[in-house]
């Protein structure tokens, strides 16, 4: 018996494929928060699938920019650092990803871990399940829940107005 | 996107996974969506993705990357680096030099073959006939000094230092003359042959002694 794999190319409709790079750069940010590493990364990843007649299969292509962003920031977190030594005040390590956007949930979005504003995303946004969330980020589906109930908590601490029974202190 | 990298397995649906997480109150949930919805990678990246899908093989010039910081230790290596090289070539070509000079002073010395002053078979004896050398003449047991018989010795001198020219003769009859000086009162010796105008000097270290031994050409 033959095993076929099914090796999915580019969407031929042009809206079709500026809505998967749009799709996967919301990912990228979701990851790292931060507009020139998220474009940096999603180019890294479509011109080398391009170049390789890789497939473009959506959970390769988002389990392929998260190693690239992995990888680009473990090494401006190393040279962060080193430079951290020597300029007394750091900059912050996130910038802001648009400008008119909802400064509020970006700020709220910008206190999160990277990988609890992943969880997040692809939760909140993407809907995807914590099991098919431990399936693509390659972590325990009970880490994956506890990442959510703290990405949530933190952003519900932000941006949730405060409950009748807090206002009232009871 | 049309294909979508979630499984249609038995924990799709809303019951899927007990919701220890947490929720969000729904109108947090929908900003959340609106506000990555909001967001768009340039029309610069999609046009080079949509030309990279077009032309595959072509590679679509790059976006201009990130300008990357610069890394002054890497500056830094890279001087100590060519400064390190450039002195370990310039010491080394400079030992190369000096050993030359010696290997022609010596080439001289044995050319010249002035007659001994104290004949002599006895290695040992070498040292109470020649009481102004500061060493004690070796018997060298380099194997380029097999087979040679000591005739006589005299006072000779290296680079300005006090040294013994040794006269042997070779297993063929020919006269060969050793060199023998205090190695600290030279630079560094390493091990070395050299043809001066046809006579073979050959330089080694034994001990605290540097050895020179020179032959004539084969016929001369």
């Amino acid at each position: 018996m033959t095993l076929r794999l099914h090796n999915p190319g580019p969407p031929d409709d042009p809206d079709e494929l500026d809505a998967r790079i749009d799709r996967l750069y919301r990912y990228a940010m979701a990851v790292c928060h931060n507009r020139a590493l998220a474009e940096d990364a999603v180019q890294d990843v479509l011109l080398k699938v391009c170049r390789d007649h890789q497939t473009w299969e959506p959970a390769y292509l988002m389990a392929a920019v998260r190693n690239r962003l992995i990888d680009v920031m473990r090494s401006e977190s190393r040279r962060s650092n080193r430079e951290r030594s020597l300029v007394p005040a750091s900059p912050p390590t996130c910038h802001p990803a648009d400008t008119g956007v909802d400064d509020a949930m970006q700020n709220a979005l910008a206190a999160l871990r990277p990988e609890e504003r992943e969880a997040l995303f692809l939760s909140v946004v993407e809907d995807y399940s914590a099991a098919e969330i431990a399936g693509l980020v390659g972590k325990p589906r009970g880490t994956v829940l506890s990442l959510l109930h703290r990405s949530k908590a933190k952003l519900r601490d932000q941006l949730a107005p405060p409950s009748r029974a807090t206002l009232h202190g009871r | 996107m049309a294909d979508d990298p979630r499984t249609d397995g038995p924990e799709r649906g809303p019951h899927a996974d007990v919701d220890l997480s947490g929720s969000l109150p729904p109108e947090l949930a929908q900003r959340l969506g609106a506000h990555y919805r909001s967001q768009h990678a340039s029309d610069d990246l999609k046009r080079r993705v949509a030309s990279a899908v077009e032309h595959p093989s072509a590679g679509p010039p790059d976006r201009p990357r990130r300008k990357r910081a610069f890394a002054p230790w890497l500056a830094v290596a890279a001087a100590v680096g060519i400064g390190l090289t450039t002195w370990l070539t310039v010491s080394h070509l400079s030992g190369q030099a000096k050993q030359r000079e010696i290997a022609i002073e010596i080439a001289l010395n044995h050319r010249k073959a002035f007659a001994p002053d104290v004949e002599t078979a006895d290695l040992r004896s070498l040292a109470a006939q020649m009481p102004k050398l500061d060493f004690t003449p070796v018997q060298a047991v380099h194997p380029s000094a097999a087979g040679l018989t000591l005739v006589g010795a005299r006072y000779c001198s290296i680079d300005g230092a006090v040294a013994a020219q040794l006269r042997f003769i070779d297993a063929e009859n020919r006269t060969c003359t050793m060199y023998q000086v205090r190695a600290d009162r030279l630079p560094k010796v390493e091990r070395q042959r050299f043809n001066i105008d046809g006579t073979q000097v050959e330089l080694w270290r034994e001990g605290d002694v540097l050895l020179g031994l020179a032959r004539s050409p084969a016929g001369s």
